[in-house]
């Protein structure tokens, strides 16, 4: 579709427009057309409107995957508020944290989920706040917060369809369309604004490489409140005119049923989600022949899965808004280009700057809360990534790890990615995960965590025939149990975490 | 280079905490009979922060204040930057129709004004244009506050806890946005310049250092606030140096001569224009003047302070985007004769290019303007964030900086700046006319805006009654001073086909 003045409230109204009757969203149990995602968002608008929210307003939305999270979000974005989606992991100091360097004004929380019960543990962990919002005031504790409400709880009332419509029409692609929180590897998770154009640019330029077209029927395990699902899922369909199938919960028996059912035609997401599928006793006998060659390898047929490292890794970041860079994922890298992350999407111009990788462009993050310009980007308008990386000759992109994680042992510079993709090539390594340690204040060792069933003597032997004997990790733990890795809340590998348990736990 | 890590405050409420502590009894703002010391300021806009809060206000709340040069501007501005909201003052030079569209345009939600000013009953034109909230006219407008006596009846009487206020002012940030300054658009359009708390105020303290700006100067500038040059020169850069502003809204030049010898102020800026007709006063000659000891505002320097020669003293560039001046010098003194008409060297944080091909100037660097409202970055600055001003110079082997021009047509009079197609488009929509607006040079003013129309052929043109339409669709200040009416084949064309705007303005009188 035409993307010259891209908005999400454009956008809606195109969709309804050529595709009314085309699914949206599908779940487990439900399903909602175009036409009813345009209707159903623009009735909660008028009610959000109707209860005081106005453009730049911060929507909070805590809820898991499913047609409610994806009608409220498109309800706040296309009358010009700004949304904040939330993790439903985060702790209650997370979540406060968070609404307050958003400024978020309105929160709207699903009542509960899985253990949890979000408004109740707000409000333990700021005493008064939810009660005095409820009551219409407000709170030290969050003091741009002046709505609260649980999903099904948005006040009746609503304001005038032509106001909504005028809200609507004053939404330009420089208005800000979302805050996604991000943890660097160390730090405070970071909330990253993006605008309407350059969030929606930036999610175009990565359908065609992603293989998301007009009609395809799109599963990814992810969350819509971080990037993968917001962005890679339901923007992607959105602007491809394609059908997301979605889960609260993703759990492979009721996934394998959905994809079957709904004769899923592209699975992405990361491939240790699409392993634990194939992994599945029910794996073997579910139909999921409409499956095309864009999607994860271990999902396809033995004879369409390609060789580790022939498709691009795509890569990106909450910064650029998903992935930047990628090729074809149907089809097979040059086989001098098998490893890399194939090559920039349109809009995005990329640097690399002393092994780091700059990237600039109109599709970008506009800013970080709280951080000023000038200290997000160069003065002449370079991102620095925190990545390592190198452009070859054709212009592919390599990734070499974190800049931050790069290790130095010996001084010799060793990469956890690379040792760590060495490791999942050897038989039976299901993940691997790789870091510096130093324990007892000793010398600087590379240690790796790797799930697997394998021996570990195998493991070894298999990384020293493709590993540099320097970069060969010196410090193991091996665990057949993938619930043993340190998550962060926000979905990434806990580094801390991990440095802790490669101590205490590792062995030469 | 925002943050210098120094002691200055980078937003607007540590700013004000802390020149309330250093002198809550020193005088802010002076303005005739009215004045705000800074422990006024502190307390007026606590109060009404907390009725902004406890009306639904809050970070990133855009807040229009429709007030001429006052405390109640100040403590309008005060309170909303400290609850983290974004001021957009707003010129109160506006016409109804122009209001609207300020208010539609830059998506304002609050609207804190004046009852009247001058001629302007701002009652009857918001209420006229608004009998009801909301509307589909400003779809984000929700509230329109009208100050009595320092107050706002139509917002909550029981403003939120002290506690709520200090969590609100302690989660505003440096790279908060805190105002939008509109200026012309070279279409019809008014441009909204989004500037933030922490360069703004690093700006305006470098720019004090250069002009020497201390807590003991009392400085008189009759800059509205609405404009940048008001805003961020005169109220903002006293507020960063802790000083006294004097301002005057007489209409009288007794009634301005009266308040500069009862303030006395130390130092004078802002534009000539501004102070022109007060040497014709016939009280002038026995008026005591003495207290200004600098400034550039000439007509009105004692004797022995003013210059001999105004173009052998550098001059300044100020321009919106910049967030006031960008190019001045701190040497005050008479310059060689090859400096005449200097405009002093681009100021500390400003990157300048000039173009080989015709001299457009450039700017890049932290305190430019966070962009304009609505637009996307890209469509503002170049790809390496270069902004090209419109205006052509030329750059002397010293550094010092000369104004050859205006790239663009964007016609500048008396520090205002107007779009001719603005006033082409309201010609048009008021008389059925088609107009060629362009500026002529003048003497006092800079430029004056001046219009050529195409005559309809079998009737004559009324040019009183269109200046008197024209005045009720904009601001009096884009209202052509010359019109000439010409037969359309009297137009005076170029080779190409393209107008002659150089014999246009001959026609019209000027250069």
């Amino acid at each position: 579709m035409e993307l010259d003045a891209p908005t999400l409230p454009g956008l809606l109204a195109y969709r309804r427009e050529h595709v009314p009757d085309l699914q949206a969203l599908v779940t487990v149990d439900d399903a909602m057309t175009y036409a009813e995602l345009d209707r159903d968002s623009a009735a909660i608008s008028a009610r959000l409107v109707a209860a005081g929210v106005v453009k730049g307003d911060g929507v909070g939305l805590l809820a898991p995957n499913g047609l409610e999270w994806a009608t409220i979000a498109c309800a706040a974005m296309r009358i010009g508020a700004v949304l904040v989606p939330l993790s439903t992991l985060l702790r209650p100091p997370e979540l406060l944290a968070q609404l307050v360097a958003a400024s978020v004004s309105h929160l709207v929380s699903v009542r509960g989920f899985r253990d949890r019960r979000y408004l109740d543990d707000l409000e333990a962990e700021a005493p008064g706040l939810v009660a005095a919002v409820s009551a219409g005031g407000r709170h030290a504790g969050a003091p741009s917060l002046r709505g609260v409400w649980t999903t099904d709880g948005l006040p009746e009332a609503s304001a005038a369809p032509e106001l909504v419509r005028a809200l609507e029409d004053r939404v330009r692609p420089a208005d800000d369309l979302a805050i996604m929180f991000t943890s660097g590897s160390r730090g405070a998770p970071k909330g990253v604004i993006h605008t309407h154009g350059g969030a929606l640019r930036a999610t175009a330029a990565g359908l065609e490489a992603r293989r998301v077209l007009p009609g395809e029927r799109l599963y990814i395990p992810m969350p819509f409140f971080w990037m993968g699902g917001f962005g890679g899922g339901l923007l992607s369909a959105l602007i491809a005119g394609a059908t997301l199938l979605t889960e609260a919960e993703p759990d492979p028996t009721r996934t394998l049923e959905l994809l079957e059912r709904e004769r899923a035609t592209l699975f992405r997401g990361w491939p240790d989600q699409a392993a634990r599928l194939a992994a599945h006793p029910a794996f073997a006998s579910a139909d999921l022949s409409a499956l095309g060659d864009g999607s994860l390898g271990a999902v396809l047929s033995p004879e369409r899965r390609p060789a580790a490292g022939a498709r691009a890794n795509l890569f990106g970041m909450t910064e650029s808004f998903g992935p930047y860079c990628g090729d074809r994922l149907d089809l097979d890298l040059p086989v001098d280009k098998h490893g890399s992350c194939g090559r920039p999407f349109e809009g995005v111009e990329v640097r690399i700057v002393e092994g780091e990788i700059w990237l600039r462009g109109p599709n970008l993050l506009r800013g970080i809360c709280g951080q000023l310009r000038s200290t997000v980007f160069t003065p002449d308008g370079w991102f620095r990534t925190g990545d390592l990386g190198r452009l070859d000759a054709e212009g592919y992109l390599w990734y070499d790890g974190r800049l931050d994680d790069m290790v130095k042992v010996k001084g010799a510079t060793v990469y956890p990615t690379e040792v760590e993709a060495a490791l999942r090539a050897v038989d039976g390594v299901r993940q691997s995960y790789v870091t510096d340690v130093a324990p007892d204040g000793g010398s600087v060792q590379v240690a790796a965590l790797v799930v697997t069933d394998a021996d570990r003597a195998d493991v070894v032997a298999g990384v020293k025939q493709r590993l540099s004997a320097f970069k060969v990790p010196t410090r193991w733990l091996l665990t057949s149990d993938a619930s043993v890795v340190p998550m962060s809340a926000t979905g990434k590998v806990d580094k801390k975490g991990l440095q802790r348990l490669l101590e205490l736990e590792g062995t030469p | 280079m925002v943050d210098a890590g120094d002691d200055l405050p980078l937003t607007i409420p540590d700013l004000l905490r802390a020149r309330a502590a250093e002198h809550p009894d020193q005088v802010l703002l002076a303005v005739d009979e009215e004045s705000l010391t800074y422990a006024d300021a502190d307390q007026r806009s606590a109060a009404l922060a907390r009725a902004l809060l406890a009306a639904g206000a809050g970070h990133g709340t855009r807040i229009a204040i429709l007030h001429p040069n006052s405390p109640d501007f100040v403590v309008a501005w005060l309170a909303t930057a400290r609850i983290g909201a974004i001021s957009a003052p707003l010129s109160t030079f506006s016409t109804s129709t122009e209001l609207v569209g300020l208010l539609r345009g830059a998506d304002i939600s609050v609207l804190m004004s004046a009852t009247t000013y001058r001629s302007q009953d701002y009652v009857a034109i918001l209420r006229g244009a608004f009998p009801e909230l909301p509307s589909v006219a400003a779809p984000s407008l929700r509230r329109i506050g009208f100050a009595t006596s320092g107050r706002y009846p139509e917002l909550p009487a029981d403003g939120v806890g002290l506690d709520v206020l200090e969590a609100a002012e302690a989660a505003v940030t440096p790279a908060d946005r805190m105002v939008i300054v509109h200026t012309s658009g070279s279409t019809s359009e008014p441009k909204g310049v989004i500037h933030g708390h922490g360069s703004l105020i690093r700006h305006l303290d470098n720019l004090n250092e250069l002009r020497r700006f201390t807590p003991d100067e009392v400085l008189f500038a009759n800059s509205p606030f609405f404009w940048i040059g008001g805003f961020a020169y005169s109220l903002l850069g006293t507020l960063v140096a802790g000083a006294t502003l004097v301002c005057s809204n007489s209409s009288t030049a007794a009634g301005v001569l009266d308040l500069i010898e009862r303030e006395r102020p130390t130092l004078v800026n802002g534009f000539a224009a501004s102070v022109a007709h007060l040497p014709d006063d016939p009280t002038f000659p026995d008026r005591d003047l003495s207290s200004i000891r600098r400034g550039n505002l000439f007509p009105i320097l004692p004797a022995g302070v003013g210059p001999r020669d105004p173009e052998l003293h550098h001059s300044m560039l100020g321009m919106t985007e910049a967030g006031s001046v960008c190019l001045t010098s701190d040497d005050e003194s008479e310059q060689p004769e090859h400096r005449r008409g200097s405009f002093g060297r681009p100021v500390p944080g400003f990157e300048t290019r000039v173009s080989e091909e015709d001299g457009e100037l450039s700017f890049r660097g932290p305190f430019l303007m966070e962009g304009y409202d609505g637009r996307e970055r890209h469509e503002t600055f170049d790809v390496d964030c270069w902004y090209r001003t419109g205006d052509l110079v030329t750059v002397d082997d010293d550094g010092f900086v000369y104004f050859r021009g205006r790239s663009s047509d964007m016609i500048k009079t008396a520090g205002a700046n107007v779009s001719p197609r603005e006033v082409e488009a309201a010609i048009l929509e008021v008389a059925g006319l088609v107009a060629h607006v362009v500026g002529i040079d003048d003497p006092s003013k800079g430029q004056l805006v001046a219009a050529l129309v195409r005559s309809p052929g079998d009737e004559d043109v009324d040019i009183e009654d269109l200046r008197a339409r024209l005045r009720e669709r904009v601001s009096a200040y884009k209202v052509p001073k010359q019109i000439r009416v010409i037969a359309p084949a009297e137009v005076p064309l170029m080779s190409s086909g393209k107008l002659d705007l150089r014999a246009i303005k001959e026609l019209l009188g000027g250069a």
